[in-house]
């Protein structure tokens, strides 16, 4: 009986060791100093669908070069984090958090805004780094409130890649309607709606995929240079972040009923992210980065235009313009410690050597297939040499109007902007362009969900 | 004075309560860690439905109704529960017939009949990649095998299969999602049959039944507990769906959205309130669903 009674006690304590051992063993990565207090390793995460495929493997062969030379004696670890958004705030409270992220932009209000994210006016002023060095909208998205949350890394702008052999085989069968004149950067939503119907008639599968075609409607309104219309400050707000939406317009219903003509057209559709580059999609809506998968694919003679015009004489051409930066998440409690302070400091020096560094900017480039961010860079013949794609996008890029400002915009720089877009734009407007909703339902719904989200977690 | 009886009962009661410790603990861990990671966790979710709280900072939220108010003005979500509800009026009949009907045919003293079971009992064993792959293949629009089968070898149009902008895109996934249970559901039925006497199908044999009518007069009504056991996990189960929308590249259909994904969506925007409100609403209605269909079977009982 004793012995029986030992050893249930035995195997229930082992039973707990067995699960609690792991567990403590999850708490975790060491602080990455070495015994005398130096950084030796730092951490860096990347996320989402564009760090994938190619576009990791050349992420993660720079950062490999990087830690051969070591420049500033401690290397870097690159991690790839599927859902990075979700990941670095579930680990702000643990020692897990990365030092730095290759972070996507727009994301830069609602995070900054939570305190996520850990600012650098300090650091930037301490080595007199130039902001205006850099291209503009980039610099403005990596800021919000006076606070800049790190450096930006690239320009991405989106636009349409064009597969010219579905072009040319239209222009040969119609010799006295061709369509290839109409692909140039002075292109209207017209002219992509015609040639889309006229690449229908071709062997192509699909005419044209505008990707989340249901974004179209803020990549129209941001497109045409009208990207603050649709979001308005709320009345009365004073602290800056409250906004609401103003689709209820005639503006808003041109648009939709537009891309209802295009969906009817029966041109277009969603499409896999691989279906331009295997020639079963003539046209497709894309950032930059999709030319480097491009490049290694069947498809060689194609050409990148740029987002399409308002229908209009005087419309404007132009576009969104994205991309990455290094940003660095905020410790919070007893994470925010000495070792962090020594980490972030590294993290800092390899952004500068990174991002304020013009030979490393062109390396980028060079390496990785988007637009250097530091206008010297971005400036240097060598930045687009060889490469019609990025010298057509640096030509979209740094285009400006009359009023001096740049045709291509960012994102409204709103906090809750992402779960505007996602759960209520694309949302609403798909149900609209696939039948499901009239257009007055989907304005309705526009203008009360999506003030609901834009107003998520700022209080009364 | 104690009498022997009284002794022998002291000493019974005393080794039932050694015996009650001793598997209470062997119990211990798995109680631990179920009211931590489970009951702890659930009631949680309940408290922070009613918070604006976000997963970066969890301790720090207001208190606040606007999660419900947004749920029930958000069409995509409400309709996401009305496709888990048509997903398992195809997927649990679906399940239960199909997997029935291989338990019966696989429940024969024939050469080389457990090679079968082995092979129906395959998509159970296979990983979640590899099945996303084959479907995700298999209802392709453009190069799928189904659809070039259709245009190649028999001249007709492709269909779109996950992609229509139908409830038979969710038929679909409900294929998909028998596929995959079958051979789960195949061994419980087996398990089942072993224990119908076959004296009762001697007597059918006698009395000139059909192997149909075996099947339906004595089979099904003695696999009843059995039936009910497979239907009602896979009624939860299909409220869950999740997996195999994900797997197989339906989630961008309106007619094949499910709650869990909103569920994700939202945790992966950081509204972990938002996130846990759209989960009570979730659990809510399994129960709902739930308590309604023992209802009817006890009903159908008496």
């Amino acid at each position: 009986m004793k012995f029986k009674k030992l050893a249930c006690v035995a195997a229930s304590v082992l039973m707990v060791g067995a699960i609690a051992v792991p567990m403590a063993a999850c708490g975790g990565n060491g602080d990455g100093l070495d015994s005398d207090g130096n950084v030796k390793k730092i951490t860096m995460w990347c996320g989402g669908s564009e760090w994938t495929g190619q576009n990791y493997v050349n992420l993660d062969n720079f950062i490999k070069e990087y830690n051969k030379v070591k420049p500033d004696g401690f290397e870097v670890k690159l991690e790839h984090k599927p859902d990075l958004e979700t990941s670095f705030q579930s680990v702000l409270t643990s020692s897990k958090l990365p030092d730095m992220m290759i972070w996507d932009r727009f994301n830069t209000a609602t995070n900054g805004i939570k305190d996520y994210l850990y600012p650098v006016n300090d650091l930037v002023e301490a080595d007199n780094i130039d902001t205006t060095a850099f291209y503009a909208p980039a610099m403005e998205e990596m800021t919000y409130e006076n606070k800049i949350y790190g450096l930006p890394i690239d320009v991405d702008i989106w636009g349409t890649y064009v597969n010219m052999k579905y072009v040319k085989e239209y222009d040969d069968a119609h010799p006295g309607a061709t369509i290839s004149q109409l692909l140039t950067a002075n292109w209207t939503w017209d002219d992509l709606l015609t040639v889309a119907k006229a690449l229908k008639t071709t062997s192509v599968n699909t005419a044209y995929s505008g990707g989340d075609q249901y974004e179209h409607l803020f990549k129209y309104y941001v497109s045409t240079g009208h990207g603050e219309e649709y979001l308005v400050p709320v009345e009365g707000d004073t602290t800056g972040r409250k906004f609401q939406t103003n689709f209820d317009n005639q503006r808003t219903r041109d648009i939709l009923n537009f891309f209802k003509e295009v969906t009817n057209a029966g041109v277009s559709g969603k499409q896999e992210a691989d279906s331009f580059i295997g020639g079963v999609c003539a046209m497709m809506n894309k950032p930059l980065y999709h030319n480097n998968q491009i490049k290694t694919s069947k498809v060689t003679d194609y050409k990148f235009l740029p987002q399409p015009r308002q229908n209009s004489e005087d419309g404007v051409n132009g576009g969104m313009v994205g991309g990455y930066g290094i940003a660095y998440p905020s410790p919070k409690g007893k994470y925010h410690n000495k070792a962090w302070e020594a980490r972030h400091q590294a993290a800092w020096k390899f952004t500068k050597w990174l991002c304020y560094n013009k030979d490393n900017m062109l390396k980028w480039t060079k390496d990785i297939g988007s637009l250097p961010a530091l206008s010297e860079a971005l400036n240097a013949d060598e930045c687009v040499a060889g490469n019609q794609v990025l010298a057509d996008a640096r030509t979209y890029a740094t285009a400006k109007k009359t009023d001096g400002s740049f045709v291509y915009t960012i994102r409204p720089q709103v906090p809750n902007y992402l779960t505007l877009q996602t759960d209520v734009v694309n949302a609403y407007v798909r149900l609209f362009l696939e039948g499901n909703d009239s257009l007055e339902t989907c304005i309705s719904n526009l203008k009360t969900n999506g003030n609901t989200k834009l107003l998520f977690g700022l209080g009364s | 004075m104690a009498t022997i009886k009284t002794i022998r009962k002291r000493r019974m009661s005393k080794l039932r309560v050694k015996e009650a410790i001793q598997g209470y603990l062997f119990l211990a861990p798995t109680l631990i860690l179920f009211t931590i990671f489970s009951l702890v966790t659930v009631l949680m979710g309940f408290i922070y439905a009613f918070t604006d709280m976000a997963p970066g900072n969890p301790d720090n939220f207001n208190w606040t109704l606007a999660n419900f108010q947004y749920i029930f003005q958000d069409k995509i979500y409400l309709h996401s529960i009305l496709n888990v509800f048509i997903f398992a009026l195809m997927s649990v009949p679906l399940s239960i017939v199909s997997s029935l009907l291989v338990a019966a045919l696989l429940n024969r003293k024939v050469k080389g009949i457990k090679i079968f079971r082995v092979l129906y009992y395959l998509p159970a064993i296979t990983s979640g990649i590899a099945t996303a792959f084959i479907w995700k293949w298999l209802y392709n629009d453009n190069y799928g095998l189904l659809n070039t089968i259709l245009t190649q070898w028999f001249g007709l149009e492709g269909i779109k299969w996950v992609s229509s902008q139908s409830y038979f895109a969710m038929f679909c996934v409900a294929i998909v999602s028998a596929w995959t249970g079958l051979g789960g559901n195949m061994l419980i039925y087996l398990a089942g049959m072993r224990s119908i006497s076959p004296e009762l199908y001697e007597a059918a044999d006698l009395d000139g039944a059909s192997g149909f009518q075996k099947l339906m007069h004595i089979t099904v009504p003695l696999l009843s507990p059995t039936t009910y056991f497979i239907m009602t996990m896979s009624l939860i189960g299909a409220f869950q769906l999740y997996d195999v929308v994900a797997m197989i590249g339906a989630g961008d259909n309106y007619y094949t959205q499910t709650p869990v994904m909103q569920i994700t969506a939202a945790f992966r925007h950081g509204e972990g309130g938002m996130a846990s409100a759209m989960s009570v609403v979730l659990f809510v209605v399994i129960m709902v669903v739930t308590f309604i269909t023992q209802g009817l079977v006890k009903e159908r009982k008496q």
